[in-house]
């Protein structure tokens, strides 16, 4: 199977601190990958890299074959874990912005999951509570029939009721045809959606597998498994 | 681009809308109460009119530069599939497109305000200002220099980007950053200004433009201090080769800063 991301020897280190050390990581085509730590683990930083809006101290990383740049931003769907959104923007106007720079992106999709988030089209992103921003920029990331997703921290401070909702919408529109990475610390709630999981430490990765593969072999859970990684 | 234009504007309109607003509200009051007693008044609102917009249009463009590097909305703008001297040039015809229209409004609300003048003083003086500013605004010297002053308008905001480009890519610390860009803004100015006079002294070689046919008008207007000059008006070529460099050199690197050398 080929690879839709390859790091080797992936490293990033600010001024007294190793944020990521010697990462060898390679993503296949239609996988989900859990990338799971603690805060502070890399995570975010790992994501930043494949993003193209991180520079890395040393190492290599190729999104499809090609460094991180104009070209893999086209074919890859990020949701990062702030507001990004334009403060004068409506949520009619991001849906807009979307469909005008990203060839990929699907607007009936997004009516769609609009429709399923209960989102307004008409309201303002700066009115939007925290749950319903986050329900936004799920629907604007996944209506694009991107190549890979990037997921960073997707269900992190938000309700209950509105975290199901996200899952539910990462589910049922996933196209399998794509692969995602799903970075989180809440394990139990995303651990049904990943084929994959690797655990990171201090900026390096301690443990990684086949979701089924660790579960049989360590007869525990992911969340389990998590816990035990990081005691 | 053009997106990245359209949604460059939408974004600004309300600020600018607000800034015009005022402009023409306050412009309009000029002008309909411009009187014989109160021509210092008038001339002191029209220059405030016309310096406030301008300052305000300033510091919304260098917020908003600002905003792509130190803030959360630089991870919409750095992530889209589009080279960063695309998004460069694109904010900044945005900010060229503000400036024109409202110098435009200002110099329509100018010429109304000397027109009721020229109608309302006996002394010859209002109307002779607006013959000769009809005269030399249609000559080739006018065109050119105003040619010239949009390319010094680029440049200026190209060095405010670039400034806060580099710093932020360098330091990328909000405070500090902002204050190094300044810093490095005055001192690229200062530099520029000074390569321009070396080059002017070292390679004289420029275009002469004879002025010396408005000089009747100018004597008549020197009443008021307008300093005529019979001098003739010339451009340095190799300057404005080096200003060209500069736009250049200060739009792909930005341009590049932006896309490979910011961490957000």
């Amino acid at each position: 199977m080929s690879k839709i991301v390859e790091m080797k020897g992936l490293s990033k280190s600010y001024m007294n601190k190793i944020a990521l050390k010697d990462v060898n990581l390679n993503i296949e085509k239609g996988k989900i990958l859990g990338l799971l730590g603690p805060n502070g683990s890399g995570k975010t930083t790992m994501i930043k890299i494949l993003m193209g809006i991180l520079t890395q101290s040393s190492g290599e990383v190729y999104i499809d074959g090609k460094k991180p740049g104009t070209g893999t931003k086209a074919i890859v769907s990020y949701l990062p874990d702030r507001n990004f959104l334009y403060k004068w923007m409506k949520v009619k106007d991001a849906i807009n912005f979307f469909n005008d720079f990203y060839e990929d992106f699907d607007m009936m999709r997004a009516k769609e999951l609009l429709k399923f988030m209960e989102l307004e089209e008409n309201i303002k992103v700066s009115k939007l509570s925290k749950g319903m921003i986050e329900k936004l920029h799920l629907t604007l990331v996944l209506s694009r029939r991107a190549k890979l997703y990037i997921l960073d921290e997707p269900i992190a401070g938000v309700d209950p009721v509105a975290r199901e909702k996200i899952l539910d919408a990462i589910i049922n529109n996933y196209n399998e045809d794509s692969s995602m990475i799903i970075t989180t610390h809440l394990v139990k709630d995303l651990e049904r959606v990943f084929n994959e999981v690797a655990f990171l430490k201090y900026g390096e990765i301690v443990l990684t597998g086949d979701v089924e593969e660790l579960r049989v072999e360590r007869a525990m859970s992911v969340d389990e498994i998590y816990r035990e990684v990081f005691k | 681009m053009l997106n990245f234009m359209k949604y460059e504007i939408k974004g600004s309109i309300r600020y600018i809308g607000i800034i015009f607003i005022t402009m023409i509200l306050l412009s309009t009051f000029v002008l309909t109460t411009a009187d014989i007693n109160n021509v210092p008044r008038t001339i002191i609102l029209s220059v405030i009119s016309l310096m406030g917009g301008n300052i305000a249009i300033l510091i919304h463009f260098v917020n908003s530069f600002s905003k792509e590097v130190y803030e959360d909305r630089g991870y919409l703008t750095l992530t889209l599939p589009i080279s960063g001297d695309k998004i460069v040039l694109s904010k900044l015809l945005v900010t060229l497109l503000w400036y024109g229209i409202y110098s435009i409004i200002q110099f329509i609300f100018i010429y109304f305000i000397l027109n009721k003048y020229s109608q309302i003083l006996e002394q010859p003086v209002f109307t002779t200002m607006l013959s000769y500013g009809k005269e030399i605004i249609k000559s080739p010297e006018m065109i050119l220099l105003v040619i010239l002053s949009i390319f010094q308008l680029i440049l200026f905001i190209m060095t405010v980007y670039f400034s806060i480009a580099i710093s932020k890519a360098a330091l990328g610390i909000k405070k500090v950053g902002k204050l190094i860009a300044f810093i490095l803004f005055l001192l690229l100015n200062t530099g520029i200004s000074y390569l321009n006079v070396l080059i002017e002294r070292v390679l004289p070689f420029g275009v002469q433009f004879d002025i010396g046919r408005f000089s009747e008008r100018s004597i008549m207007m020197n009443d008021i201090a307008m300093n005529a000059t019979n001098e003739p008006f010339s451009i340095n070529i190799p300057s404005i080769a080096l200003n060209i460099i500069l736009f250049i050199l200060f739009l792909f690197t930005t341009g590049y800063i932006l896309e490979r050398k910011i961490d957000l």
